[in-house]
């Protein structure tokens, strides 16, 4: 068991080396470039290719087409430029395309600036791009996170054929944590779509355009039960002293971990508090929320967002049983006191204390 | 600002990661500590997430006078030299200079050297082996090269800096440490420190001497 010390940008990078990961593609943004310069760095020596391409337009395509090779692909950027690949996400959830695509937020919208953000939830979780579809979206909340996620982002992408996102804010981008190194994977499916030269059999076509209405019909419904058995099969999410909690917060990724934080200084001050952190981001784990809202008196989102983007899946998921509160900001990642001093605001307003 | 000027110009440089900034923030508050008027110059041109700025408070609290790029040029993403630096150069002020441990720093090593007096100049690589490129001593080597050759003038010692953070014992220590007198003994640089968290120093020195010092974290975040 080797310990190394990581920025969760490289842990990602080394996870997907240890992945398998034969083809990386993208063009460097702020706070997600040493994933860019980890593989740089990294690939050629390993027989992989590393492409900084002219523009994320062309990265997210690059992608499309190593996936459709079969192998093992990956870009990765921020805010903006996930923006830009968003055509070639819908392109790739059509094609049913295997691959990752990491985003490390930062503050938006527009150009935005370079401090930590979770503003591209609806972005991720809805789809940025056009038609019906959607990507697993895996929320790391840990240096470790980033290569474990990494490496099952991996997996799910090849056994849903499907692409896979990593969203992690830039904090954790930047995080420097022990890591233990995974071992490499050895197995991989098989990919018997995959375009691959077609000697002794039928060429493979991966193609998006369906012009039969028959066509696109069948091709939506395709899609339609591969969601529902994502659906059926990837929920994660971890609870954190539920059982018998008044007031439940709701965050992801480094929120969770702070959150975590908030709840343990709040139960020292005599308030009943919990968390609830989805992993999966979509599938989204309404049913776990759903149960906590039927005993709990309210919940609470914590987010890097000011408008407050995940609320609206809590509310979904509390079906008006308990209200919803909101505590979050951008640009700054804040302490565990500064939520416990909201915690108890909130808990003054709903008469639980 | 306090004290009698010496006027030591002192850079810590180091890959993201190695600990140099906690460094060059423990090393300036120490020198104010020993009533010099010291300077901490932040010149790291990466990002501006978890950086010696963010400490401001600290140095305020110590009279140390922080020289950094000023908040919106922060987040500008782009690498900029805060306005000011080659003035506090050449007023012979005790200065700590926290620097990139790549081409970039580097090359700013290389534009400043002009304005120092090479009897003034002091420069160290902080190294923590358990970071990626860290192990390899071809890497340092490579470093090692680079530096030297923009600045123009050699590596005073290097920092030993062996750590896992919150989870380094005193095992990780001996590990890390061996790994770096090798690279030191191979880069022909002495390790003039090593350095280590409080509850970990006596246990430390009592092996290793008088190179051990103690470092505080001051850039760490409180909620990990």
């Amino acid at each position: 068991m080797q310990r190394v010390l990581m920025k969760g940008n490289e842990a990602i990078a080394e996870g997907a080396i240890r992945a398998g990961c034969k083809g990386f593609f993208g063009y460097p943004i702020t706070p997600s470039s040493e994933i860019a310069e980890y593989m740089a760095r990294k690939m050629p020596a390993l027989g992989g290719v590393f492409v900084q391409a002219e523009s994320e337009l062309a990265a997210i395509n690059m992608v499309y087409g190593g996936a459709a090779t079969g192998s093992r692909v990956m870009t990765a950027s921020s805010g903006p430029g996930i923006s830009l690949k968003q055509e070639g996400i819908s392109f790739l959830a059509e094609g049913e395309l295997p691959c990752l695509i990491v985003d490390i937020c930062r503050g938006g919208p527009g150009l935005g600036g370079i401090q930590p953000s979770q503003a591209d939830y609806f972005q991720a979780t809805r789809g940025g791009g056009h038609g019906d579809y959607h990507i697993i979206v895996l929320a790391p909340s840990s240096a470790q996170e980033m290569m474990d996620f990494t490496m099952l982002g991996f997996e799910l992408a090849d056994k849903h054929r499907s692409p896979v996102m990593i969203m992690a804010e830039g904090t954790l981008g930047n995080l420097i944590e022990p890591v233990v190194l995974r071992d490499a994977v050895t197995e991989f499916v098989d990919k018997p779509w995959a375009i691959t030269g077609c000697r002794g059999r039928q060429p493979n076509i991966v193609n998006t355009l369906h012009m039969p209405v028959e066509l696109l019909q069948t091709r939506n419904q395709h899609l339609t039960k591969k969601y529902e058995a994502i659906r059926s099969e990837e929920i994660r999410s971890e609870e954190f002293m539920t059982e018998d909690a008044d007031l439940i917060l709701v965050a992801y990724g480094i929120m969770a971990r702070i959150a975590r934080k908030a709840v343990i200084n709040a139960r020292q001050l005599g308030l009943k508090t919990g968390l609830i952190r989805p992993i999966t981001l979509w599938p989204y784990p309404y049913e776990t929320l759903g149960r906590a809202a039927r005993h709990c008196k309210a919940m609470v989102s914590v987010e890097i967002s000011t408008v407050g983007q995940m609320i609206e899946d809590i509310r979904l998921a509390a079906e008006g049983k308990v209200p919803v509160h909101y505590i979050g900001e951008i640009g700054r990642t804040p302490n565990p006191e500064e939520i416990t001093q909201q915690l108890l605001a909130i808990a003054e307003r709903e008469g639980l204390r | 600002m306090k004290g009698k000027v010496r006027g030591i110009i002192t850079v810590f440089a180091g890959a993201y990661g190695s600990g140099k900034s906690e460094i060059a923030v423990n090393y300036a508050i120490e020198c104010a500590r020993q009533n010099l008027a010291t300077v901490l110059a932040d010149l790291d041109l990466a990002n501006p997430y978890f950086v010696s700025r963010d400490t401001v408070s600290i140095l305020e609290q110590h009279q140390i006078k922080l020289l950094a790029p000023d908040n919106a040029k922060a987040y500008g993403d782009v690498p900029n030299l805060p306005p000011g630096i080659i003035g506090i150069l050449r007023r012979n002020l005790n200065t700590v200079v926290d620097l990139a441990g790549d081409k970039a720093g580097a090359l700013v090593l290389g534009y400043l050297a002009r304005f120092i007096d090479p009897l003034q100049f002091r420069i160290y690589l902080v190294i923590n082996p358990y970071r990626p490129f860290s192990w390899d001593i071809q890497d340092i080597a490579d470093l090692k090269t680079m530096l030297v050759s923009y600045a123009r003038h050699h590596i005073c010692g290097i920092v030993s800096n062996p750590h896992l953070v919150e989870e380094t014992d005193f095992e990780v220590i001996v590990q890390g440490h061996l790994r770096v007198a090798q690279i030191a003994a191979l880069s022909g640089i002495p390790v003039t420190q090593l350095t280590v968290p409080a509850h970990l120093f006596e246990e430390v020195r009592l092996k290793y001497g008088e190179i051990v010092k103690k470092i505080d974290l001051y850039l760490r975040p409180q909620w990990l």
